[in-house]
């Protein structure tokens, strides 16, 4: 406890990022540090390994020395270890739950182990205090693309997901085909901003009638054959009219069927999730959609969108107060279901 | 070099269940082949060869995927965001690779270094028409 | 004085403790469990023993060469225990611990040849002869350097450890180079790693051993040596005339 508040340590290394944060009572963040932000030579006292980014390793103890500095904390003041158990890459996630175990067990702590897309849905919750169950959330990330009712604190329903690529893959590999770099996602959204989003009509890929899910990689398909055919034709092509079009596609069948949703069920409150969230084009839409619709919309701040610890602290510690921690004996779940 | 012309996704779904009762524990298979010609889609069957009964999607973002509803463990990796054999020790690939399950590896091209000596690899190309696809192989 | 020790570079994981002058040890039950495993046994073992984890002293840890994933959550789990107990770490080498069988050397043989399995005809291995003389440091192998080395040094009765032995025993056996050698194999109870031998080793080799602070223990993959590469590129032999 720390000013009468209940402590909770949150720990994040699912795949990319290793991220641990302090979070006081049920939303408030006293810290949230994520190791591909540090400038490394911080993280490592001056002494700057070779690729420091992907090295969960590496990088998992000073980042937690760093959360806890940061958010003035003691190892007296954490009350609950909590830690992504999945889905994931397992490699990555052996090492989060390793240490998550290893300091519940060294404290004599509570541990508990949640899933990464619970987190991502309750990373609103620490930027909207008056937020509550219940209402839909759109999760759109690198690895994932879902639409889950959310009832209760606890209760998380699957409405729809990806049959094939998550839509922020799908912007990855359109942007390779059009010579942008890597992460596509923020450069296409930058590079639409230019193009006219008309200029090329990509196949909207809806699914049968009435389905939820999504399906990316036709639409991938689809513009690279376009790109190479117009190139084999000797014409020169315009990314930025490719980007806007593209996107205009993804973010139409995104759109279309969270709003699909919305109405089936009648809920009229609205969450975004995961890094895609962040891009401009979605929110532009879903916000045009909302208004029309009486719908409230609830976007977090973008560090809160992408893998971090605070929202795994926030999943854990409402996990906890309703169910109680796990045993020590969590283990890595990288096929986890929602 | 084997060759087998593609017509249509049946026949990618014909090839992909014949390979898949062919192959053993720790049997590793590279795809090599540019961004659409259907490595996914040819992995998607190969899988439904194996009696996995889950969606395969796509595992570029975590790297690797498992899958453990068929009659072997299926490992399916997607090496798109690695640059070497060495990236995919790193994240603790051998432990799949010689492993009890079946590996299938997207861009294996990208990681040749790292996989196992006894890799199966397809080639897929591009044929004539938009759905036409060409696998090669030679094991 | 509580030293913990924690093992999880082989198949089997195990925790140990030494307390009042008085070793324990917990094994896990499954291969490959490290994760789910390691700290409900260290759990175990200390409410069994009666120590409280801020009774600690100081903890040692296997840091490899072994398995990839098992080293990571060894290292990572010891680091972490360490730094918020703010207590030291004794990292040990997986090989160089088997010392302590050389210590056991009897007329039955006359050196101790480790060995773990690295794939592709490479062990991570090393050999010890009587008093813990150090036939060959602890290093990354072919199969077939131990046995040059065994056949160089004339060793005439060898006992391997490891799960090389799973691996290799055949290759072993029928090598031509150990034609006449008394070859034996550790039985599978004394064939692999084990925190109790780890924490023997630590405490007789204090003054040699290194307490670190976490922030300073490494995990020893002990890659591949470029010999190995390049035997296996085929250049081999092209710059050093063999």
């Amino acid at each position: 406890m720390k000013d009468n508040e209940f402590i909770t340590l949150g720990i994040e290394s699912s795949c990319d990022e290793t991220s641990v944060a302090v979070l006081s009572g049920e939303r408030t963040v006293l810290s949230n540090i994520i190791s591909s932000q540090i400038p490394v030579h911080r993280l490592f006292g001056g002494v700057v390994p070779e690729i420091a980014s992907r090295h969960h390793l590496e990088n998992i103890n000073p980042v937690i020395k760093e959360a806890l500095e940061k958010a003035n904390v003691t190892w007296d003041d954490i009350d609950l270890i909590s830690v992504t158990k999945g889905p994931g890459l397992v490699g990555a996630l052996v090492i989060g739950i390793a240490v998550a175990k290893a300091l519940a067990f060294a404290k004599d702590l509570p541990v508990v182990g949640v899933n990464h897309m619970h987190g991502h849905i309750d990373a609103a919750y620490l930027n909207f205090r008056e937020l509550k169950p219940p209402f839909m959330s759109l999760v759109v990330s690198g690895g994932h693309t879902n639409i889950v009712r959310v009832t209760d604190y606890n209760s998380f329903t699957v409405l729809g997901g990806t049959r094939d690529d998550a839509v922020g893959e799908a912007y990855d590999k359109v942007a390779r085909v059009i010579g942008l770099g890597y992460p596509g996602g923020p450069k296409i959204d930058k590079l639409a901003k230019e193009g006219n989003p008309q200029a090329v009509n990509f196949k909207r890929v809806w699914l049968e009638k009435g389905s939820l899910d999504f399906s990316f990689s036709g639409l991938k398909t689809a513009v690279l054959n376009y790109v190479n055919s117009e190139k084999q034709k000797g014409n020169e092509i315009n990314p930025a009219d490719i980007a806007a079009a593209f996107q205009e596609a993804v973010v139409e069948v995104i759109v279309g069927k969270t709003m699909d949703a919305m109405a089936e069920t009648g809920e009229k409150k609205l969450v975004l999730a995961g890094g895609v969230a962040s891009n401009s084009r979605l929110r532009q839409a879903i916000e045009d959609e909302a208004v029309k619709r009486s719908i409230e919309v609830y976007i977090p701040d973008a560090i809160l969108c992408t893998d971090n610890g605070a929202m795994i602290a926030a999943a854990g510690y409402l996990k906890y107060k309703e169910f109680g921690g796990d045993d020590l004996d969590i283990d890595a779940y990288p096929n986890l279901d929602i | 070099m084997n060759e087998f012309l593609v017509k249509n996704e049946e026949d990618t779904r014909a090839f992909g269940i014949t390979l898949a009762e062919s192959l053993k524990a720790s049997d590793v298979i590279g795809l090599i082949g540019d961004l659409g010609t259907g490595k996914t889609t040819l992995t998607k069957y190969i899988a439904e060869g194996l009696g996995i009964d889950e969606t395969i999607t796509s595992p570029t973002f975590t790297v690797v995927k498992e899958y453990n509803s068929g009659r072997l463990p299926l490992y399916h990796f997607d090496v798109y965001r690695l640059t070497s054999g060495n990236d995919l020790w790193e994240i603790g690939a051998d432990d799949y690779l010689y492993g009890k399950g079946v590996s299938i590896v997207e861009w294996a091209d990208l990681v040749k270094d790292g996989l196992p000596e006894n890799t199966k690899f397809i080639y897929l190309e591009y044929g004539k028409g938009q759905n036409e696809r060409i696998y090669k192989w030679d094991f | 004085m509580g030293l913990l020790a924690i093992e999880t570079t082989g198949p089997i994981g195990s925790v140990a403790l030494y307390n009042n002058e008085k070793f324990s040890e917990m094994a896990t039950e499954t291969e490959m469990s490290h994760l789910k495993e390691i700290v409900p046994l260290c759990n175990k073992l200390l409410l069994r023993e009666a120590v409280a984890t801020k009774e600690l002293e100081a903890i040692a840890v296997d840091v490899g060469p072994g398995s990839f994933t098992g080293i990571r959550i060894g290292v990572v789990t010891v680091k972490t225990m360490a730094q918020l107990l703010n207590i030291p770490v004794i990292p040990v080498n997986s090989i160089e611990v088997w010392r302590e069988k050389a210590l056991d050397i009897t007329e039955d043989f006359e050196a101790v040849a480790v060995i773990y399995n690295a794939r592709r005809g490479q062990v991570y291995g090393g050999i010890y002869g009587k008093n813990e003389e150090e036939i060959m440091p602890a290093g990354a192998y072919m199969l077939t350097d131990i046995i040059d080395k065994l056949k160089e040094k004339n060793i005439q009765k060898v006992r391997f450890f490891g799960d090389g032995i799973d691996a290799y025993e055949e290759d072993i056996a029928g090598a031509e180079k150990l034609n006449g050698v008394e070859i034996s194999f550790a039985c599978v109870e004394d064939r692999y790693q084990g925190a109790e031998m780890l924490l023997r080793y630590v405490m007789r080799r204090k003054a040699d051993l290194k307490a670190l602070s976490y922030e300073q223990v490494e995990p020893c993959y002990m890659r591949e040596a470029e010999a190995m590469v390049r035997l296996r590129e085929g250049t081999m032999g092209k710059s050093n005339g063999k």
